[in-house]
């Protein structure tokens, strides 16, 4: 079985809380990991996250590597033809502008489980393909 | 020369390029597929909507269906093996899988509206 690294990414507070759009990531990146193990066993690969907290001073280094997900190395925006965006959040994360998603036309703050899917599938099916160069 | 089928999602027409409202994803697929056609590529569409016995005959499409729902679609197969879903194939994926030269592919590209100027 070959493994499709996920990784979620996202601040978490000193009091261990995080804002409401990271919250809604991390539901609906646990569904859609579960969708992808269902989807993807019978393609001989195996879904593996990992769930990593950044803490204040890493987020303000950079705040749109807050709710983050890269599959196989890359962003769901690479496998989505979709671009990084950001908004105010106003939570944890004070007055930044954090990450959001934009594919396809609309923005999306709370990444959806059918977008993940989506991504796990491009980038899985891709590890599949032996034309690529690897 | 090798057979590329796609399975499209459910579309009203074959190609789904039609109307006021047209999503340019699939203007520039049914471009690259005309163009991979011209140069040799045998190329096949199904459309959900239109075709549905297509995807319940063929096992890999049925098992992504079942397994994960449309969100898989559109799905490649390449002489019946997967080969991408979730997203349409580029223009190079084509060729590659068509065996096309790649100098070609980039040949066409450049064709037109190169340079700054517009045909």
């Amino acid at each position: 079985m070959r493994s499709l690294p996920i990784l979620w990414q996202r601040l978490v507070s000193t009091q261990g809380t995080t804002c409401p759009r990271c919250h809604g990531t991390g539901e609906e990146v646990q569904r859609a990991v579960q969708t992808l193990e269902q989807a993807l066993k019978p393609l001989g690969i195996a879904p593996e996250l990992q769930i990593k907290e950044l803490d204040e001073s890493t987020f303000l280094k950079d705040t749109l590597q807050s709710n983050q997900i890269l599959i196989a190395g890359e962003t769901i925006e690479h496998w989505l033809g979709g671009q990084t965006g950001s908004s105010r959040c106003c939570n944890e994360c004070g007055d930044n502008d954090c990450r959001t998603v934009e594919v396809g036309g609309q923005s999306y703050e709370v990444i959806p489980e059918d977008l993940l899917v989506r991504a796990g599938v491009i980038a899985a099916t891709r590890m599949l393909d032996p034309t690529l160069v690897k | 020369m090798k057979t590329i089928q796609i399975f499209d999602p459910a579309m009203c027409c074959s190609s789904g390029v039609c109307g006021v409202d047209v999503d340019q994803n699939l203007v520039t697929f049914a471009a690259d597929v005309d163009w991979a056609k011209q140069n040799g590529a045998q190329i096949e569409r199904f459309n959900l909507s239109q075709q549905p016995m297509a995807f319940a005959e063929n096992a890999v499409v049925k098992g992504l269906l079942e397994r994960t729902g449309q969100t898989v679609l559109p799905v490649t197969l390449v002489d019946g093996q997967l080969a991408l879903a979730g997203r349409y194939p580029s223009r190079d994926d084509l060729a590659r899988w068509a065996g096309v030269q790649a100098q070609a592919a980039e040949t066409a590209t450049a064709s037109c509206c190169a340079g700054g100027s517009c045909c």
